[in-house]
């Protein structure tokens, strides 16, 4: 599904250059729930950004699907971001002068298929209803709890039916009560199938991944299965 | 369908949530298509077909004493019917007119009014098409009859003029038509508000006894080159035949109605000059407006990021950040069109005797080809104010933004 190899991110000033990722080379398989824990500052997130090029590596060739993405265009990424993936960040990143069901529906618009109003519309609602938020559509993120807001950009992230969700400590700002519930659908949606890779420092929902992968100082140490 | 409302909806928050940066965009935008209107404009008034001298450029203009001595004392002035000559005798001449105007005063109701007059010959309003709202021309045979100009009308009859009496150098005209105003600039020779049959001029108060001026209307196609030498040949003939030796009138006795348009306000250096201040005008404003852009477009900078991240390419981030400029540049815009004229007003107001005069551009219409050319301008405006902090914001690496990292 995921395939990274001799991958390089280089942050390059005046005085040094600092390896944020160093020879990475990690296969992901389709189906499968990968989380990825390490200290602060060890590259865990730009290794997410890359995967989900949201980011370039330096150096190195990314895979996805059989797909060599390295010398794509920004149409071809922004194509590839929007039918392969699905983001969850830590901060949500909801748009405000949008409300939910326009937020969730975003992703539908900017859809290369010829999807009908009336199907984006549906699609939404179905996503958003699965999330548990269907009494909150016409409200603003400004007007939601962290929780909910948290749901309605797992709502966003679903509505493609993407391959694969790319979660960036997706209960980092929530109390456990809400990172439970949170887990619990980053769960469901691996059980039907999605490749979830998750980016945590919480250990316990870390041990809840089938695939558990330690990073340091910009270099995987460890992967258990 | 969706798409477009979502990006219209989009557009239109940003455009109501940050009102103060809206605000200053369609003000400076107003101020600066004020006077970019005011330039196209006159720009319209000087080409040879303006309304409602629109054939400037195949009529030929000279003055009655086009042949003098040194010892000038008007015997070889221009008779009245020189015209009815030219027409006689050269095939390609359609018809002419003389006039004579006068910064004279009219008797109006009673009361003492300034009015630039015009003292003409009826094929005047043969060779000039103005729009008339109401009447007709007079006719040389006629009664007294004058022909007044829309706020002439307005101001002093209650729109109602028709058969209301006017009196100029103590003679009283009956009001026979009234025209729709116009821009002296479309015509530098004319600034009359009334005009009445040469006939009955008495050259009060500036006493020019024989300054007439004759316009002749040449058939169309007839290169300038050739009427200006058909004049010549004339008039050097017709001088020849008076003073009994070989006359020869300059060229440039006979400039056409258009070259007097043109060096009436410096010739060609005057369309550089225009466009020029054109480039300015615009440049200027944009450039202070895209400091305020950008800064607008920085607090914006995760909301693109993070469309980026569900899919948008650089190009459609560029274009939401083009379209909200094009948006308020438009408006701006629209606020410019509703302005320009009262602001023309106030500065001829300055300069010129309105209520006596023809204004120089405020009179005239904006037609269809002003409107859309200040539309094209008005996008131009809108990408060289949005155009670099758009691109900026779109070439910005979407994981930075979305830390915070690259605001």
């Amino acid at each position: 599904m995921i395939t990274l190899t001799d991958i390089y991110k280089v942050f390059s000033t005046e005085d040094m250059e600092t390896y944020a990722l160093n020879n990475i080379n990690l296969h992901v398989d389709k189906g499968d729930f990968v989380s990825i824990m390490g200290p602060s500052g060890c590259g865990k997130s730009t290794l997410l950004n890359i995967i989900g090029h949201l980011d370039s590596p330096t150096k190195g060739k990314i895979m996805i699907e059989g797909v060599e993405t390295s010398g794509l265009k920004d149409k071809e990424l922004a194509r590839l971001r929007n039918e392969k993936f699905g983001f969850i960040f830590q901060s949500f990143h909801l748009i405000n002068s949008l409300n939910i069901i326009q937020n969730v529906e975003l992703p539908l618009l900017y859809s290369n298929n010829k999807i009908s109003a009336k199907e984006i519309r549906e699609r939404a609602m179905a996503a958003i209803e699965r999330v548990g938020l269907a009494h909150r559509v016409n409200h603003l993120p400004s007007q939601l709890s962290g929780g909910q807001c948290q749901r309605a950009a797992i709502a966003r992230a679903i509505v493609t039916a993407p391959h694969i969700l790319l979660a960036d400590e997706p209960t980092g700002n929530l109390d456990s009560r809400m990172g439970r519930e949170i887990m619990d659908l980053l769960l469901g949606f691996n059980a039907e199938g999605a490749t979830v890779v998750m980016v945590t420092h919480d250990a316990a929902l870390a041990g809840e991944a089938k695939t558990k992968i330690m990073m340091n100082d910009g270099e995987i140490v460890s992967s258990l299965r | 369908m969706e798409k477009i409302l979502s990006f219209l909806r989009s557009l239109w928050y940003n455009i109501v949530h940050d009102k103060l940066y809206s605000i200053f965009y369609v003000l400076g935008t107003a101020i600066a298509f004020i006077f970019i209107i005011i330039l196209l404009q006159a720009m319209s008034l000087l080409r040879d077909d303006s309304a409602p001298f629109v054939n400037a450029g195949r009529s030929i203009c000279f003055d009655s004493d086009i042949y003098t001595t040194n010892n000038w004392d008007g015997s070889y002035t221009l008779p009245y019917n020189i015209i009815q000559q030219l027409s006689e005798q050269i095939n390609i001449i359609e018809t002419g007119y003389m006039t004579h105007t006068e910064s004279a005063f009219a008797v109006i109701d009673g009361k003492v009014r300034p009015a630039s007059v015009g003292f003409v010959t009826p094929e005047y309003f043969e060779v000039n098409e103005f729009d008339f709202i109401e009447g007709k021309p007079f006719v040389e045979i006629a009664p007294k009859h004058a022909v007044i100009t829309e706020d002439i009308a307005d101001r002093y009859y209650n729109s109602n003029a028709l058969g209301e009496k006017i009196e100029i150098q103590n003679v009283e005209y009956e009001i026979v038509g009234v025209v729709k105003n116009y821009s002296s600039l479309s015509n530098p020779l004319e600034t009359a508000k009334v005009w009445v049959s040469i006939q009955y001029n008495r050259f009060i108060p500036s006493s020019d006894w024989d300054d007439y001026s004759y316009v002749v209307l040449f058939s169309e196609d007839v290169p300038v080159d050739e009427m200006k030498a058909t004049l010549k040949h004339f008039f050097d003939t017709y001088y020849s035949k008076r003073v009994k030796k070989e006359v020869d009138i300059k060229y440039n006795k006979f400039p056409t109605v258009q070259e007097i348009k043109e060096n009436a306000v410096g010739g060609e250096m005057f369309r550089y000059g225009m466009g020029v201040l054109m480039f300015l005008l615009l440049l200027i404003p944009a450039l202070n407006i895209m400091t305020l852009s950008l800064s607008n477009t920085l607090n914006r900078s995760q909301e693109i990021a993070i469309r980026r991240a569900l899919g948008a390419s650089r190009m459609s981030s560029f274009m939401l950040i083009i379209s909200e400029n094009i948006i308020l540049a438009f408006i701006g815009l629209f606020v410019a069109m509703l302005s320009f004229k009262p602001v023309m007003r106030l500065i001829e107001s300055m300069f010129f005797d309105l209520t006596a005069e023809a204004s120089f551009i405020s009179a005239s219409s904006l037609d269809w080809t002003i409107v859309c050319i200040s539309l094209l301008l008005a996008v131009v405006f809108a990408v060289l104010s949005g155009g670099i902090p758009a691109y900026m914001m779109s070439k910005k690496n979407i994981s930075s933004v979305l830390k915070g990292r690259e605001l």
